[in-house]
């Protein structure tokens, strides 16, 4: 027994399965994750409520074993693309251009799973470390103001766990000079009835959810069966600005908006080409909530787009999906 | 308590925490942790062992006329 100590000795770090079932802990990738992030692994209870001349409680039977997880992180150009790879699958590459490479995920819209499956290991204090195993990332969401770096958040689940597994003695984390901040974005934004033009932000919210079945319990097994999609993805972006009444009036009119969202570093993933990722929602309309306040000060406005409707992008040709994200970085490829 | 040269061969600057070593390494630096570690680098996608080279045996002088 002892007390788990000090938070910063813990840590997380991930590895791509190649197999469903089949953990993997060679290699494994640390994740810088801030405070707040999530692990939770429960077994849940089954009651017992059995009469049986007895006011004593009866003892409970083991449930259902859930693990599932939000990990909270800035965003280093450096592993947008790795994380994509999870959250997206086998990304369609460009290149090299001096060395540096163009990634294209699409968002699905057939198929039971895009996700790529991995090994999670996670410390907390000075512990010996959880493993859970079959993990996936079900949602996305990536959140910027005017004061930090950007960052995300990435939920997801997995199938088994392991306790009591040995610490880990070496770390690498992304340099300081990769991470993305509110510097580094531009939001374009193309209304169908009007030229495109760059929207001045206070603060954004994109968030992708691949609608996938969180609860797929099957008889015959107390763990989570391999993960499908559920129902129909959702992808919202949410946007503050300084009010103005074209966006008022373009929710009385269903307008609909094309968006590119591109965060650029200024340092450079080879030779002269810095590092870069886009998301690409080619259609959005602003919800019937729209508002602008009455007040005394400059006004400014919350702007929800519901861009679950899809829509042609650079990438998905005559297709149409959700969205599409371009990594560009100095990782030839991720299969 | 000896050392090993480990050389980092991944694609992007990092920031490495490890036995002996605390600092940031560039694509295809070397640097030196304590030995006891090898096994986080053995094997590893983004770090090389790098092979310290042998002391050559002292030359034996052949037909000496001792």
């Amino acid at each position: 027994m002892g007390v788990s100590g000090l938070g910063q000795d813990g840590y997380i770090r991930i590895q791509k399965q190649s197999v469903y079932g089949t953990p993997v802990t060679n290699a494994m990738l640390d994740i810088p994750a801030n405070p707040g992030s999530s692990f939770d692994i429960t077994v849940a209870e089954i009651e017992n409520k059995r009469v049986i001349n007895s006011r004593l409680k009866q003892l409970i039977n083991p449930g259902r074993i859930s693990c599932s997880f939000s990990i909270n992180i800035d965003v280093p150009f450096t592993l947008v693309g790795t994380i994509m790879n999870l959250f997206l699958g086998t990304a369609s590459t460009s290149g090299p251009t001096n060395s540096t490479y163009t990634h294209t995920w699409l968002t699905p819209i057939t198929g039971e799973r895009i996700a790529k499956y991995f090994t999670m290991q996670f410390a907390k204090g000075g512990d010996t470390a959880y493993q859970i195993t079959d993990c996936i990332f079900t949602s996305f969401k990536l959140v910027c103001d005017t004061t930090a770096q950007a960052k995300i958040e990435l939920t997801g689940i997995g199938k088994s766990y392991s306790s009591g597994v040995s610490r880990a003695t070496s770390f690498s984390y992304p340099a300081n000079s990769t991470y993305a901040n509110f510097g580094m974005v531009n939001l374009n934004v193309d209304p169908a009835d009007a030229p495109a033009f760059d929207q001045l932000c206070n603060s954004l919210e994109l968030e992708i959810n691949l609608g996938y079945n969180l609860e797929r319990y099957k008889l015959g097994s107390r763990y989570v069966q391999n993960t499908t999609f559920q129902t129909t993805p959702t992808v919202m972006l949410k946007i503050n600005v300084d009010a103005e009444k074209q966006f008022f009036d373009a929710s009385l009119a269903k307008t609909t908006y094309n968006f590119v969202l591109t965060f650029t570093s200024d340092q450079y993933a080879a030779g002269t080409t810095p590092y870069k990722f886009e998301f690409e929602v080619p259609r959005g309309i602003l919800t019937p909530d729209t508002k602008i306040p009455y007040d005394n000060d400059r006004l400014s406005m919350d702007l929800t787009f519901d861009c679950s409707y899809g829509g042609a992008t650079t990438g998905s040709q005559s297709s149409l999906v959700h969205a599409e994200v371009r990594v560009t970085d100095a990782t030839a490829s991720y299969s | 308590m000896s050392k090993i040269k480990v050389r980092y061969v991944g694609t992007y600057p990092i920031v490495h925490y490890a036995p002996g070593f605390y600092g940031d390494v560039l694509p295809g630096e070397e640097i030196e942790v304590l030995e006891s570690a090898i096994h986080e680098y053995t094997d590893h996608t983004n770090w090389e062992i790098v092979k310290q080279k042998k002391n050559l045996p002292t030359e034996t002088k052949l037909g000496g006329d001792e």
